[in-house]
């Protein structure tokens, strides 16, 4: 274990590299010039190891991934469930309704939608009780109630445009820019 | 790809959206070769293992919780792959050969020989990589290459933050000694 001139060992800035110097460091020639060599090393093999060359093998390998997974399309929901206008009883997956919720948010200047699930909660077919879970991202300064506001309005429009809809229960998480949960609320019809 | 950007990607994937999991797989495939190359001592198993990766993120998407937390479940799950590949003996252990990249286009604008030493270098870092102990090399990895905290990083290898904290600097030590 090699010791500095300052009585530091070299282990110990090894173990703080990632961190902002501290107070001695700040003032200590040798730390802060043994800092500057162990990063300087470092930055040399980390170059080599992000190397450029290998972007082509990456974008082969994730075209190979993506042509694999096209033949594995996920699995899709369905849900027997009248029309509101004729009362007639269609087949409609999970995904077509998502698809025409999110066309709704594609309107909105106050929140980005996440992620959204959707299921019936009625027993008896066809269905005509629903719940919609929606994890969105405020993107203003708009209020939470502003933001509920307008979730539940684009919900209804894009699950009931074209469905008969009985009960309608809306969960929302609303998550921060790196996905942590800031708040959670339930809304309904 | 930004933050914000990323989440609706990963919860458009989570919803079974292929256009959406493309740009998931375009965009961290670079990353997770990297980790991958970590357990590896060859790209082409490394690569094997990122394939299995994906597909079976893919498949699992829905049992995601929280988009936010969808890179470090990637990075479980990687690690796990490899994990398995290793116990299973699928993988055999080769050295590096310069001619194993010998089938692959080079761009245009590059010439042979400045690929050959660009490559040599790159691989010459990576053999010092291999040369460490494995959990060592794929602390360094995550921290250092790919930028994570020591949180995320001691959550992808279920460990404690400052187990990975000791595992980053001896890895910096081996490597600073490799190269001085």
């Amino acid at each position: 274990m090699k010791t500095l001139p300052c009585g530091r060992t070299i282990e110990d800035i090894l173990h703080k590299l990632d961190d902002a110097p501290d107070l001695h460091e700040l003032e200590c020639h040798w730390c802060h010039q043994e800092r500057r060599r162990l990063k300087d090393q470092t930055t040399i093999v980390l170059s080599h190891l992000r190397g450029e060359d290998h972007t082509a093998d990456s974008t082969d390998l994730a075209s190979n991934v993506l042509s694999k997974i096209s033949n594995l399309r996920p699995m899709q929901r369905t849900w027997e469930a009248p029309l509101r206008e004729t009362g007639e009883v269609v087949r409609i997956s999970s995904n077509e309704i998502i698809s025409r919720i999110r066309q709704q948010f594609s309107y909105s200047h106050k929140a980005q939608l996440n992620y959204t699930e959707v299921k019936a909660t009625d027993a008896k077919i066809p269905h005509v009780q629903w719940l919609v879970r929606c994890t969105v991202s405020m993107l203003t300064e708009a209020t939470v109630q502003q933001i509920e506001g307008e979730i539940l309005e684009y919900v209804q429009a894009g699950l009931g445009a074209e469905l008969l809809v009985e009960r309608l229960r809306v969960e929302i998480t609303i998550e921060d820019v790196h996905g942590e949960i800031l708040s959670y609320l339930e809304i309904g019809t | 790809m930004d933050a914000l950007e990323q989440l609706a990607i990963v919860g458009r994937s989570r919803e079974g959206d292929p256009e959406a999991f493309g740009m998931l797989v375009s965009d961290l495939t670079p990353s997770l070769r990297r980790y991958c190359r970590s357990f590896f001592e060859n790209w082409q198993d490394a690569d094997d293992a990122v394939q299995e990766v994906w597909i079976k993120v893919w498949k699992s998407m829905h049992t995601l919780q929280q988009n936010g937390a969808f890179k470090t479940w990637l990075f479980r799950m990687t690690r796990h792959v490899c994990l398995d590949r290793i116990r299973s003996s699928q993988n055999r252990v080769q050295v590096v050969d310069a001619e194993e990249f010998s089938g692959q286009p080079a761009p245009e604008h590059l010439s042979p020989e400045y690929l050959a030493v660009q490559r040599s270098e790159v691989e010459r870092a990576w053999s010092i990589v291999a040369k460490l102990p494995s959990t060592l090399g794929q602390a360094f990895v995550l921290v250092c290459l790919e930028g994570m905290t020591y949180e995320q990083a001691a959550t992808i290898a279920n460990t404690s933050e400052s187990t990975i904290r000791g595992r980053v600097a001896r890895a910096r030590k081996a490597i600073i000694e490799a190269v001085s």
